[in-house]
């Protein structure tokens, strides 16, 4: 599907001539509604959680668009993978993403990790954060600090 | 070698000991199924047997620590004699402490013989001293004559039975009521009465009594479980949380689980709402919810997934 084509199905013009938008849609993954799904968590975490910075990066080989951001100035990069409701993860997709966001990650010291991010048809957005291996159900392994 | 008897897939442990072990030993709790004696109406406190879960089964028997045998079934064709033994084994049973209790009674008497000759002679001086004060004419009929004092006073009466009875006391003892059948002690079994030959079970083949070989969800289920057991964890099963294994660091009894185990083919889409659901409910619970999927080669990948509380 091309850019065009994608943006007469959006006719929200004001979303669809953002710049970060416009630069999702030049990554050429995946369709529209992929991007927008994209769009919307890029803007969640910007105006809603306020991060301190989210980059837009395509993963070609897997079919995806990933946001790569920093919660807070310093911290170490995230990767968050915006999917939809609707979708289906195999283990080993989950793996596979894991795999690429391992290169991505800022301090591989840390076990590679990566946040779904959710959406539902209403844009509700919710995260889930997919760690390899094994993590203690303590609250310090959440990121809750600010 | 422990013994785990199996029927139409469930595998039973009835021995106390062989639970015991089992636990402590091989960190293999199972679960405790058997109403107990004296609650039998209660599942808030069970006892044996045990039930283990198909993976902790096949565990067991593939490290050599158990053996799997078939339980014996009965036979139907055999049923009125098993009744009949059964009934033959009571009625001896009940011979057996009849005797027994009429020995008892027996003795008992023989040791208080010396009391009661003691309290029947004090009793019939008494009653002497009492009817010789109330007049000597019926106490010359009691003693001249049994039949008639029946017909006299009450105190003469007493004294006439007195020496009715006195004479004759071991033909009393013999005719004492017989044990009645309610007073009956039945011995309930804690382990076989008598050994039953059992034919071993191949946990590799398919049958009747162990359903589950190479049926993939039970493949999928043992190699996580074995690999989780391997890492020294202890798991229980988890139904109740929607999930295959609860997994705790140590005996359940001492810990919470840490993880809610599901099983997944490396291939097999997991739908994002039920991904939602289980994570959703681990955090409610304080649990990490473990996706375990096997891998060609072997081993066991483990991805925890959490709720992300991002603010």
């Amino acid at each position: 599907m091309t850019a065009l084509s994608a943006r007469e199905e959006l006719p929200n013009s004001e979303l669809t001539e953002n710049g970060e938008y416009l630069e999702m849609m030049e990554l050429n993954i995946g369709d529209a509604a992929q991007v927008y799904i994209a769009f919307l968590v890029y803007l969640d975490l910007m105006e809603s959680k306020s991060w301190h910075e989210v980059n837009c990066v395509g993963l070609p080989e897997l079919q995806l668009i990933c946001l790569v951001g920093t919660e807070v100035e310093g911290d170490v990069s995230q990767t968050v993978v915006p999917t939809s409701i609707s979708a289906s993860f195999s283990h080993n997709r989950i793996r596979e993403i894991l795999k690429a966001s391992r290169k991505l990650q800022g301090d591989p010291d840390l076990p590679t990790s990566f946040t779904l991010a959710i959406v539902e048809s209403d844009s509700t957005i919710v995260y889930y954060k997919l760690t390899d291996g094994f993590m203690l159900p303590d609250p310090q392994n959440i990121a809750l600090k600010r | 070698m422990l013994v785990v008897e199996v029927a139409n897939g469930r595998s039973l442990v009835w021995g106390a000991e062989a639970v015991q072990a089992l636990r402590e030993r091989l960190g293999v709790g199972g679960r405790a199924v058997g109403a107990l004696p004296r609650g039998p109406r209660q599942n808030s406190r069970l006892g044996l047997p045990l039930l283990l879960l198909p993976e902790e089964a096949r565990l067991l028997a593939e490290i050599g620590a158990v053996t799997l045998v078939s339980a014996p079934r009965p036979d139907p064709s055999q049923h009125g004699q098993a009744l009949a033994s059964f009934r033959r084994q009571q009625e001896q049973s009940f011979q057996e402490q009849s005797a027994l209790a009429a020995e008892a009674r027996e003795n008992r008497r023989q040791e208080l013989l010396g009391k009661i000759a003691e309290g029947q002679a004090a009793k019939k001086q008494k009653l002497e001293q009492d009817s010789g004060a109330s007049g000597g004419r019926a106490d010359e009929g009691s003693e001249g004559n049994e039949t008639k004092p029946r017909a006299e006073s009450g105190g003469d009466q007493a004294s006439g039975e007195q020496e009715e009875a006195a004479p004759s006391p071991p033909a009393a003892s013999d005719g004492a009521a017989p044990l009645p059948r309610s007073a009956l002690l039945v011995q309930l079994a804690t382990a076989r009465p008598w050994p039953v030959k059992a034919r071993p079970l191949d946990w590799r083949v398919k049958s009747q009594d162990w359903p589950h070989a190479g049926r993939p969800a039970h493949e999928l289920r043992y190699s996580i479980y074995r690999d989780l057991w391997e890492r020294g964890f202890f798991l229980s099963a988890a139904g109740k949380f929607g999930g295959d294994f609860l997994v705790y660091p140590g005996d359940p009894l001492r810990f919470h689980a840490h993880y809610i185990a599901q099983c997944w083919a490396p291939d097999d889409p997991i739908p994002l709402q039920d991904l939602i659901s289980a994570g959703r409910l681990g955090t409610s619970v304080r649990k990490t919810l473990l996706l375990c999927s096997p891998q060609p080669e072997g081993r066991v990948v483990y991805t925890s997934l959490q709720w992300a509380s991002l603010q």
